[in-house]
């Protein structure tokens, strides 16, 4: 390696990346999505780990550092004068907020809070001690997220594991729901490592798992009270009067080395991942979750929910549908280029949503320390896979835009293959009971607007990996993103 | 079910051991992990991905660790197609095996070491003549040496049982756990403690390759007293027999004594130098005595230990002067000593604390090694008891077992030196290529005087395969044989094939738990001729390798340089990728690119230095493999394609795609050219160990200096517990609330707090307070409810005595008032700094407002110390330095509470309320 003439080799780099432009160039995110970075004040460290928009208009961020910053016209394209203010300091890890009734709740590690400012200067001066009925020990995997209000007005918060393995204080592995009056019901157990947690469009609570001992891989799991989710780490805590009048006995424990769907065929209170996010093809650690519920206002995607993925700074989106009373669904990979670990996400009524991220102590695939970005919805919509759902020999898709008959009829424009990973103890899993199932037929609708595709060898308990790469649109574009992954864990009759 | 990897499922591996493979746990067939593991059962023809493995590899591996070639003559082009395990050194064996295994093994080596590759040379001897041959062939063998016991450990046996669990041991050995099923690939392991004793099998385990030079077992690389520690664990029954007089003095010296001038308290016999016939732990001395047994003249040196001191003499002459009052010290001496009997003493002494003394011997022939197994009673060899049954050699026995170790054939497999020169066998077989199915040591049942391998139907039918077949071997068949016989494969998956099994997994541990199966098991080497430069492939296969100590619990251990350096070159033949690096134009001079490269692995780019470490510097997350190392043994174009898409090469590596879709993630460097920006991070770690340490490894202090306000920091504080609330006040005075307890934790002056422990990297621990003067109060809440005055202030936590932690109030200068509620009272616990100017250091006023009304009587703690001096009314100095006044308070009681002084206030509320102040002055 040699250095040569400089001006010359710096002329040639610009020179091929200009050739590349004047190429018939297909479509990126950007053209669909447009991310706008906010410029953080030096000063600040803003590690985001909740955010919530306030009445007054301006936006709330709190911090892993223990802060809630106010950005005022967090709306301004770009947002080049925003003025930020430190509403509070002194908290600790705060990663959830909302407000409500002038009060701003704050989920800390070690509680949920309520934050007040009661003289009118713009720092809060009184800090309530909502509920803190859980135990820390001092060990920094005990994170605890939080969620917005649910329509009865709960905070649910989930707690990991402590060092995320074991449960060695009460309620770790849990999630609570903290009520209006400040009590504590517990209401999941098999929590490990939680990275966020949010609801649909129907107010139902689901949240992040990461990949570790019971989580084969990162997974999107749907809180459903009573239930338990996955790693007995924390079971012990069924032993207390007052979640034992809630949660009822102790379900049975998961044999290691066994397989989701066998595993919530023996244990009825287990409810598996309703989408697991494939390592690596899929993010290395699912964080934050949110719905858009913007009404159109942020594009095509209505009511599909997106989660955040800290190392590879994604957001994902993901489809669920029912079957047989539980959800389950497909994840599609959305927007990616956000400026640091995505963590915290919120969809606002106008159709924007702010990301905020943190690269500290997890590595990240967006650079810097700590990122607020808004993404918005240019108008253009591109062409994808919309939804993604379960037949009993088969799939349908619909797509965004009409695709083109002949391209999108032709089974040899997709391919299959299928795995799952090991339920179990050990930390993560490698793919296992690997299949290739075949598709032997796909039929385009009338309308242009979906496919249904045969497929022999579907197998219950796996995840469908389907590559659409040969398909395109009527107008004669490929998809935006090819691949879709169907968390097939019951086949519809 | 398809499987394409070790991990399967649960019930496929269930299906694998229980009928795929013929797992015959009784069975006395010879066991060779690879060909068990490879060849033995028929492939799943359902797995489409099932490796094909060609038939003919599994014979040539039997021809090899069975050593066939030994007594049938191979061709050139056979040779060439096997890996002959040479069976083990007898040269020294009598110092190594215990007598009575040897008997055993030799009349019954397949129900002995069931799994044996040792064929049975006795059964094809006429029935009269076994019982003699064998006790001829045991006195041949023992001539050669003799073991030594060593008094056993159970602490260091415990150790020993870990060491063996995740060393790596069960990567080819079965569990010594009888609860756990028969694994069909384990290699056999006899009843070690029979064979060996402690100090013979620390020395085989410290280099196997000596005495079995053909690698199969290799060297883990333990340190000396970790081999002890599993020799112990292995050697657990041992009957100690009395070989030392010793003598009992009462005393307190400060060197080791003359005990001639003594008068001994106790005298005896015992095992060993046994401190234990003191029967007391200090002020004593005791003086061993015994005869030494040299069996070979020359020069011996001996090393004795001892905590206090200690002097060894032998023969009337002072060998080791090793006297003084000193923690455990070794030191050394020699001396010339001729075969026969020497007068040994050991003389020593102990003052207090610790007490030890031991005696290790090495000379011609013997390595270091407790002395104790040459020390006896008498000047003469001692009559046989129950627990050492008598053994003298016979000098006619030797003879006539010399002769049979060369006729029945021993000495076709066995190096056995006598005078330098090894037997030579007089056995005569035919050459290979003459062999026939069926016959000879191939029949079903082998007759005659042929050896016996107990080899079953598969094991047969592969050999005929073997001999059969062509002697042509592509290079990846022989790389695939030779990891098949060194049984690589236990650890390491290579393509589809290889890699720990099921059954083995959960013995394989990880030090960094979150970096999962990587972590924890041996790495991927497929492409491994690729991936490691030849020098450091030579490096790892030649010397071990511990790169992953951070993580991986197991370290490549070392199989002796004739048997792996051919790897090198093998690997490189077939795995070698040639296409180039890309061609990359440095836009800059390469410092610049350099500088590039380093900020790419750091903190504010790619990050790589949060999970590896780098130089001296722990990552920041996991400990994933050093950085500064990556140049010496990698190849820098198998990186360059690696760093593209590392799933390639590691399928579920935790390592991102820095250049996700052959796309830069950093844009602003290097125009964001994926391929400058590679080459960057190669000629940047390029320079190894001198390579400047990027940006975000080194933790710097974050000092939170309050100036205008005071700066609240909610965190794990040391002292202050994991709800810990830190206020630091503009008037360089500090506090810590415990919202566990509800307690005021700790006052201190000066600085506030380093913020950096837990805002850079994961914030692991609790963090002390930064400044000085740092004075920690009573544990447990202030308040309580004392049914008399006299009651003990209660130490149950505080949430679980009824108290709730409220929160806080900033006043108006930002100073918190916390908050809790306790009996249906409300407080208010609020201190503010106040300085004056005759004071160097800002002192506090604390104020608690009690609120609510209670029947109980509750009692406010406000002092619990050493001591506890009263000043005037209410002002008291506690421990000397730390005066508290207090305000509102009536009826304080000082009391005593154990070794400590309690400063106790009735809590009297007057219409609903009081507020009580102290002041704390330090």
């Amino acid at each position: 390696m040699r250095f040569s003439v400089p001006g010359l080799a710096v002329l040639f780099v610009a020179w091929g990346s200009l050739l590349a432009f004047a190429a018939d160039k297909p479509p990126v995110e950007n053209d669909f999505y447009r991310l706008i970075p906010f410029e953080i004040p030096k000063e600040i460290m803003l590690e985001a780990g909740g955010i919530e928009l306030l009445p007054d208009g301006k936006l709330a961020i709190s911090t892993r550092r223990g802060e809630i910053w106010m950005v005022d016209k967090p709306f301004a394209d770009p947002p080049k004068d925003a003025k930020w203010t430190r509403f509070a300091h002194g908290l600790h890890e705060v990663l959830g907020i909302a407000q409500r009734d002038g009060w701003l709740y704050a989920t800390q590690r070690g509680e949920v809070s309520r934050l007040k400012d009661t003289n009118g200067d713009g720092k809060a001066d009184l800090f309530e001690t909502v509920n803190d009925d859980w135990q820390i020990n001092g060990d920094y995997h005990e994170y605890a997220f939080g969620s917005k209000f649910d329509r009865d007005g709960n905070i649910w918060v989930v707690l990991c594991l402590t060092g995320s393995f074991s449960s060695e204080c009460k309620y770790r592995g849990w999630c609570l729901r903290i009520t209006p009056d400040g009590k504590s019901i517990a209401t999941c157990s098999g929590i490990r490592s939680p990275g966020g947690i949010g609801m649909n469009a129907l107010g139902e609570m689901f949240y992040t798992d990461n990949q570790g001992p019971w989580n084969g891989t990162c997974e999107l799991k749907h809180l459903i009270p009573g239930k338990f989710v996955g790693h007995p780490g924390g079971f012990k805590w069924y032993d207390l009067p007052e979640v034992k009048a809630v949660m009822g006995p102790k379900p049975a424990e998961p044999v290691s080395g066994s397989r989701f769907m066998t595993e919530a065929a023996k244990i009825p209170e287990y409810e598996p991942p309703i989408i697991m996010f494939p390592y690596s093809k899929m993010g290395k650690s699912a964080s934050g979750v949110a719905c858009d519920t913007t009404g159109g206002k942020f594009g095509p995607f209505q009511n599909q929910m997106f989660v955040g993925d800290q190392s590879d700074s994604t957001v994902m989106r993901c489809f669920l549908e029912k079957i047989d009373g539980h959800y389950q669904g497909a994840c599609f990979r959305f927007r990616e280029g956000f400026g640091s670990g995505t963590l915290a996400m919120e969809m606002t009524a106008d159709g924007s949503m702010f990301v905020g991220g943190t690269n500290r102590g997890w590595g990240s695939r967006g650079p810097k320390p700590g990122a607020l970005e808004r993404l918005v919805w240019t108008g253009k919509v591109p062409f994808e896979i919309h939804e993604m759902r379960a037949k009993p020999d088969g799939f349908e898709l619909t797509f965004t835009q009409p695709v083109d008959p002949a391209s999108a009829g032709d089974v040899k424009s997709y391919s299959m293959s299928s795995y799952t990973y090991i339920f179990q103890s050990a930390y993560g899993s490698p793919e296992v009971d690997q299949a290739t199932p075949t598709i032997t037929s796909a039929k385009v609708a009338a309308d242009g607007k979906s496919v249904r595709l045969v497929v022999d060898g579907l197998k219950a308990g796996n995840i469908h990996e389907l590559t659409a790469a040969g398909i395109k649109s009527a107008e004669g574009l490929p998809l935006l993103h090819k691949e879709a992954f169907y968390t097939l864990n019951r086949i519809p009759k | 079910m398809l499987l394409r990897s070790w991990a399967g499922s649960a019930v496929a591996c269930l299906y694998f051991v229980g009928t795929a493979v013929s797992a015959e746990p009784n069975s006395t067939h010879p066991r060779v992990p690879g060909f068990e593991r490879f060849y033995a059962a028929a492939p799943d023809p359902d797995d489409e991905d099932a490796p094909k493995l060609d038939p003919i590899t599994g014979g040539r591996l039997l021809l090899g660790e069975l050593n066939c070639t030994a007594c049938h003559s191979a061709a050139e082009g056979m040779k060439n197609v096997v890996s002959t395990k040479q069976a083990p050194i007898l040269d020294e064996i009598g110092s190594r095996a215990r007598v009575g295994w040897l008997r055993d093994f030799i009349s019954k080596p397949h129900s002995t070491k069931p799994g044996t590759t040792m064929p049975d040379l006795i059964a094809g001897l006429p029935e009269a003549e076994r019982g003699d041959a064998v006790e001829a062939l045991v006195h041949f063998l023992a001539s050669t040496g003799t073991t030594t016991d060593a008094h056993p450990d159970k602490a260091g046996a415990k150790r020993g049982q870990g060491l063996f669990q995740k060393s790596g041991c069960l990567a080819c050995h079965q569990p010594l756990d009888a609860k756990v099923a028969d694994i069909p690939t384990s290699v056999s392991l006899p009843d070690l403690g029979k064979k060996y004793t402690v100090p013979s099998l620390m020395a085989f385990l410290k280099d196997p390759v000596k005495v079995r030079p053909s690698g199969r077992m290799p060297a883990l690389g333990l340190k000396d007293e970790e081999f002890r520690d599993i020799a112990h664990y292995f050697v657990t029954d041992v009957e100690l027999v009395s070989n030392v007089k010793f003598a009992v003095y009462d005393g307190s010296w400060d060197d080791t004594p003359d005990f001639s001038k003594l008068k001994p308290v106790s005298e005896g016999t015992c095992a060993g130098l046994d401190l234990t016939v003191a029967g007391k732990t200090g002020n004593f001395g005791v003086q061993f005595k015994a005869f030494l047994k040299i069996a070979k003249g020359g020069k011996y040196d001996f090393h004795l230990g001892s905590d206090d001191g200690s002097r060894l003499t032998i023969d009337g002459s002072l060998v080791v002067e090793n006297g003084g009052v000193h923690p455990h010290t070794v030191k050394s001496g020699s001396k010339m000593l001729e075969p026969g009997f020497h007068p040994i003493v050991v003389d020593y002494f102990q003052g207090g604390g610790e007490w030890t003394v031991d005696l290790e011997i090495s000379g011609p022939g013997l390595n270091r090694q407790p002395a104790n197994g040459f020390l006896f009673l008498e000047a003469k060899d001692p009559a046989p008891t129950a627990a050492r049954p008598g053994f003298a050699l016979d000098a006619s026995l030797v003879d006539k077992g010399r002769g049979l170790f060369a006729s029945l054939g021993c000495a076709s497999c066995h190096q056995m030196k006598q005078n330098n020169a090894p037997i030579a066998s007089t056995l005569k077989a035919k050459p290979l290529v003459d062999l026939k199915e069926a016959t000879g040591c191939l029949s079903e049942n082998v007759a005659g005087k042929l050896p016996r391998f107990g080899l079953n139907a598969k094991q047969r039918a592969a050999l005929v395969i073997a001999l059969k077949g062509s002697t042509e071997e592509p290079a990846t068949e022989k790389v695939h044989r030779t990891l098949a016989s060194l049984n690589c494969y236990a650890c390491h998956k290579r393509g589809q094939i290889g890699g720990v099994e099921e059954a083995r997994n959960p013995f394989f541990e990880s030090l960094q738990k979150e970096m999962g199966d990587e972590g924890r098991l041996p790495p991927l080497i497929t492409g491994v001729g690729d991936k490691l430069r030849p020098d450091w492939l030579k490096h790892v296969l030649l010397n071990g390798a511990d790169d992953r100590k951070n993580y991986m619990v197991v370290r490549m251990p070392k199989f002796g340089g004739n048997n792996v350096a051919p790897l090198v070159e093998a690997f490189a033949a077939v795995d070698l990728n040639l296409e180039p690096l890309p061609k990359v134009e440095f836009p800059e001079p390469e410092y610049r690119i350099k500088a590039a490269g380093r900020h790419l692995v750091g903190g504010q780019a790619l990050s790589c230095i949060k999970c590896h470490d780098f130089g001296p510097h722990p990552s920041t997350g996991v400990r994933a493999i050093n950085l500064t190392t990556m140049h010496q043994r990698l190849r820098p174009e198998w990186v360059n394609r690696y760093l593209r898409d590392p799933q390639v090469y590691r399928p579920g590596t935790r390592m991102p795609a820095a250049w996700p879709f052959g796309k830069a993630s950093i844009r602003d460097v290097l125009n964001g050219d994926v391929d400058l920006q590679i080459a960057a991070v190669a000629l940047y770690l390029a320079d190894g160990g001198k390579a400047a340490v990027p940006v975000g490894l080194v933790r710097e202090p974050m000092e939170l200096k309050p100036v205008d306000e005071p700066i609240i920091y909610r965190n794990f504080i040391e002292g202050s517990g994991s709800r810990a609330i830190g206020v630091g006040y503009p008037e360089r005075v500090n506090l810590s609330w415990d919202a566990n307890e509800m307690r005021l934790a700790m006052i201190w002056h000066g600085a506030f707090i380093d913020a950096s422990r837990h805002w850079t990297g994961r914030g692991v621990g609790f963090e002390a307070p930064l400044g000085d003067h740092l004075i920690a109060l009573a544990p447990n809440a202030p308040l309580a409810k004392l049914a008399s005055p006299n009651d003990p202030w209660p130490t149950a936590l505080a949430r679980e005595s009824g108290f709730r932690f409220q929160g806080y109030r900033l006043d108006d200068k930002q100073r918190p008032g916390f908050r809790y509620s306790f009996a249906g009272l409300s407080i208010e616990d609020h201190s503010v700094p106040v300085t004056k100017a005759e004071e160097k250091f800002a002192s506090l006023e604390r104020t608690l407002t009690i609120t609510g009304t209670t029947a109980d009587p509750i009692y406010y703690r406000a002092a619990l110390a050493g001591k506890i001096e009263k000043v005037s009314d209410n002002e008291f100095r506690i421990d000397g330095f730390l005066t508290i006044k207090l305000t509102g308070a009536e009826g304080v009681i000082v009391r005593q509470a154990g070794n400590q002084t309690e400063l106790l206030v009735p809590v009297k509320l007057v219409g609903g309320k009081l507020v009580l102040k102290q002041s704390y002055v330090w």
